[in-house]
């Protein structure tokens, strides 16, 4: 059998803002051709596939399926003239390292409020999955002295996080001039985009968004616990030529 | 009443008539296209439409039923394919079609169609269990099961998409890396099986694309980009590297398909104890190794496989069903599946004088002629009434030659630039065969090609060209009201030889569809891919 090492898999659950990362790191992607990844939703006892991929060695996939999916993914390579499984993970965030960004904006004016509110759903959130949860505020000088159990940061660049955290989670809400709570994208036909540290907006808007009005908590407890929803597909709606909604709808980005 | 049946599919489009519950065409596109299955979305049954009307004068709009199976499809749209003009302006002429029919349309599942038109051509008044097997569907499920009695059908079972795989997809996407075409070459790999030996690595990595788990539950979902992804990796480690090595793959696949498939008709026979008969269809009962073994270990008193098993029988079983439904399908056993189109002796002999060939005479007149030229190793073309419809060529559309000389096999195949691995049928007298051949059940099968038998130890030598390397072969049992041409000459040549066989290929160049026409049969005896024609019972010679 010829020697060979076993590639390195990295599955991360980023925000969920584009689907579970998989890379795959290789320093011998001639020995081992295509890797294939799957993606599964585990329901009871069964999984379901949602999307799979072939890649090459030292690259990386992002499924499009997002939010509440309790993932099961594998990463299969072919060596020694056999199917073998290089890599599989199971979503559980038990002692693993997580990222929750708190951000909110009111006229450009940053609300503590938002922040404080959040603090508690954190903490429940902390206490249930027991991991290790890094918090990152604009606030974090005065919300790690109330709030010892949990650390914070001011900052956390992608990259850095993709680096270092298993899931990161964002939560946010925005305030438009009549002070009405609202998504970012709700009117903008935008999505708020994240790179490094800066916020801009991309023009990914879905049609026929229909307005929240929840409490900071609400929002929190939703992002972090989930709630019971159907899917739409993503590509569906995106081609459709006109609304395909036919009742209340939350979209989730 | 009149149902028009028609399938809008991926490939192999059809068109079948109904009337006051008899069949009265079912034609694929391809005999009429000359575009083998043709292979692409929207190409429709357009042109298999046209020829029934041109027929019977029966248009669209005077159909009192229309009858779609896989309706999902037609609703595709198109803007999500890159189709041609011709694609499109035909998709268009269906639209509008269907538009303006005013009348009810009864729409089917892909795997109903399937187990329709099994079911119904069976006739089987017993119990029966019907099991459909493909590569996938509209509606997203790869294999289905149905209880069938008196004519009504019932599903029970299906294995569906996303939660589990199809063996279909090992086949299909095995053709691509043996440089052959997905859903019509299939066969190919089956026939080259015999010639290989076990690849233990190739039969795990098949496992692991799909396997029978139990339960009538098939692992891997969605498994067609990981089989493909699998066969990637394999060609990229030499498994396909030389013959030797892909007959073994071929072997290998044949056996895990056998493997896996056997293990679910048992279950399925006994979950159902009480159901004798077992009908199969869908493309992956065209594997007749596999019937075969089905048929001797799965306890049923007798197996039946729909003769047209792929996609092309879909437009009939809608329309039966339609039938069915309407309480005009009488629910007995077809004679026959000779639903094509004919030619009168006129058009014949206008084809004849295009040609500038002129008829011997009857060949009843001269047999002894005949019989003669055949143990010569001439190869005689047979051109007789309606064509058939589904992938065999069952006499009327047929090319025979003797059976006993094992070089007739590639003989033939140089005859007609073919490249077959796969031996030829044998024909064999109803009388005789089972003095040839081990049958011991599910004669009725046998009249339409769709499982293989041992030929019988005695026997082997004496008709090598048609028995295959495994001792088996694929006969088909001629009868004298349904293949008067093959029974009178079988008849005669047995009076003089011995041998109540010969061989039956079908009549067609490499990669064509099947003939169809007086001008295709005539072409092929000007090129010399057979010495003599026999049309519509009149020989004609080269010149």
């Amino acid at each position: 059998m010829l020697e060979i090492n076993w590639p390195q898999v990295n599955i991360k659950y980023h925000d969920y803002f584009y689907g579970p990362f998989v890379e795959v790191r290789t320093s011998e992607a001639e020995k081992w051709g295509n890797f294939f990844i799957r993606f599964y939703e585990v329901i009871g006892d069964r999984k379901e596939l949602v999307d799979q991929k072939p890649i090459n060695g030292n690259s990386w996939y992002e499924t499009p399926r997002k939010f509440y999916t309790k993932w099961y993914i594998e990463v299969l390579g072919f060596q020694n003239n056999k199917i073998v499984k290089i890599g599989e993970d199971t979503f559980d965030l038990y002692k693993k390292k997580v990222a929750i960004w708190l951000q909110n904006g009111y006229n450009n004016i940053l609300d503590i409020n938002f922040h404080l509110d959040s603090i508690s759903v954190i903490e429940e959130f902390t206490n249930k999955h027991k991991c290790y949860v890094t918090v990152v505020s604009d606030f974090s000088p005065s919300l790690s002295s109330s709030n010892k159990n949990i650390n914070f940061i001011p900052m956390l660049t992608a990259d850095e996080a993709r680096a270092s955290y298993y899931a990161t989670y964002k939560i946010g809400v925005y305030a438009n001039e009549e002070n009405f709570i609202k998504l970012p994208w709700d009117d903008l036909k935008t999505q708020p985009v994240y790179n490094s540290n800066k916020i801009y907006y991309d023009n990914l808007h879905p049609r026929n968004v229909i307005k929240l009005n929840l409490t900071p908590m609400e929002i929190a407890r939703d992002i972090l616990f989930g709630f019971d929803h159907n899917d739409l597909s993503y590509n569906n709606y995106y081609q459709a030529t006109k609304s395909i909604l036919t009742s209340k709808q939350i979209w989730i980005l | 009443m009149v149902i028009y049946g028609m399938f809008f599919g991926a490939h192999q489009y059809s068109t079948a008539l109904i009337k006051d519950g008899k069949i009265l065409y079912a034609i694929e596109n391809e005999r009429v296209t000359r575009k083998k299955h043709g292979y692409s979305w929207f190409e429709s049954p357009k042109a298999s439409y046209i020829a029934i009307e041109k027929a019977t004068g029966i248009k669209f709009e005077d159909a009192d039923y229309i009858a779609i199976s896989d309706p999902g499809q037609f609703r595709y749209d198109l803007g999500m394919y890159n189709n041609s003009p011709d694609k499109v302006a035909n998709y268009y002429f269906w639209k509008q079609k269907i538009k303006d029919f005013n009348k009810p349309i009864f729409a089917f599942e892909h795997h109903q169609c399937h187990a329709a038109v099994g079911y119904y051509l069976s006739g089987f008044p017993e119990k029966t269990l019907i099991v459909t097997m493909d590569g996938g569907s509209n509606e997203k499920n790869y294999t289905t099961v149905w209880l069938g009695e008196k004519g009504n059908m019932i599903k029970v079972h299906q294995n569906i998409e996303p939660l589990e795989g199809s063996l279909g997809c090992i086949w299909f996407e095995l053709c691509k890396y043996f440089g052959y075409t997905p859903v019509k070459d299939e066969g190919k790999i089956m026939g080259l099986a015999p010639q290989g030996k076990l690849n233990q690595d190739f039969y795990e990595i098949l496992n692991e694309i799909c396997r029978y788990q139990g339960n009538l539950s098939f692992s891997t979902p969605h498994n067609f980009p990981v089989a493909d992804w699998a066969f990637a990796q394999c060609e990229g480690n030499g498994f396909f590297d030389n013959e030797q090595k892909k007959a073994d793959i071929a072997f290998t696949t044949q056996k895990h398909f056998e493997d896996n498939i056997i293990p679910y008709i048992k279950d399925l026979k006994a979950r159902f104890p009480k159901y004798t008969k077992l009908v199969m269809s869908g493309g992956l009962f065209a594997n007749v190794k596999a019937n075969q073994k089905i048929n001797e270990q799965c306890g049923f008193e007798e197996v039946f496989i729909a003769p047209p098993m792929g996609d092309e029988g879909l437009s009939l079983g809608a329309a039966m069903l339609a039938s069915w439904k309407l309480g005009e399908w009488e629910h007995k056993p077809t004679k026959d599946v000779f639903f094509g189109l004919e030619y009168t002796d006129e058009q014949v002999m206008d084809a004849a004088l295009k040609f500038n060939v002129k008829a011997k005479g009857k060949y009843t007149n001269d047999m002894e002629f005949v019989i003669s030229e055949l143990t010569n190793r001439k190869v005689f073309g047979i051109f007789n009434g309606r064509f058939e419809l589904g992938p065999r060529a069952l006499g009327n559309r047929s090319v025979i030659m003797e059976a006993t000389n094992r070089y007739n096999h590639s003989h033939l195949n140089q005859r007609f630039g073919r490249e077959e691995t796969m031996p030829f049928a044998p024909i064999v007298l109803t009388e005789k065969a089972k003095e040839v051949f081990d049958i011991k059940s599910s004669e009725f099968a046998a009249e339409f090609m769709t499982l293989c038998y041992n030929v019988k130890e005695e026997w082997k030598e004496k008709i090598p060209a048609v028995t295959h390397i495994d001792g088996t072969a694929r006969p088909q049992i001629v009868k004298q009201d349904v293949h008067p041409v093959f029974y009178n000459i079988l008849c005669e040549y047995d009076k003089w030889t011995n041998i109540p066989v010969l061989i039956n290929t079908s009549f067609n160049g490499h990669g064509e569809p099947i003939i169809d026409t007086p001008e295709q049969a005539f072409t092929h005896l000007e090129k010399g891919s057979i010495d003599y024609l026999i049309i519509n019972d009149m020989l004609y010679a080269r010149n």
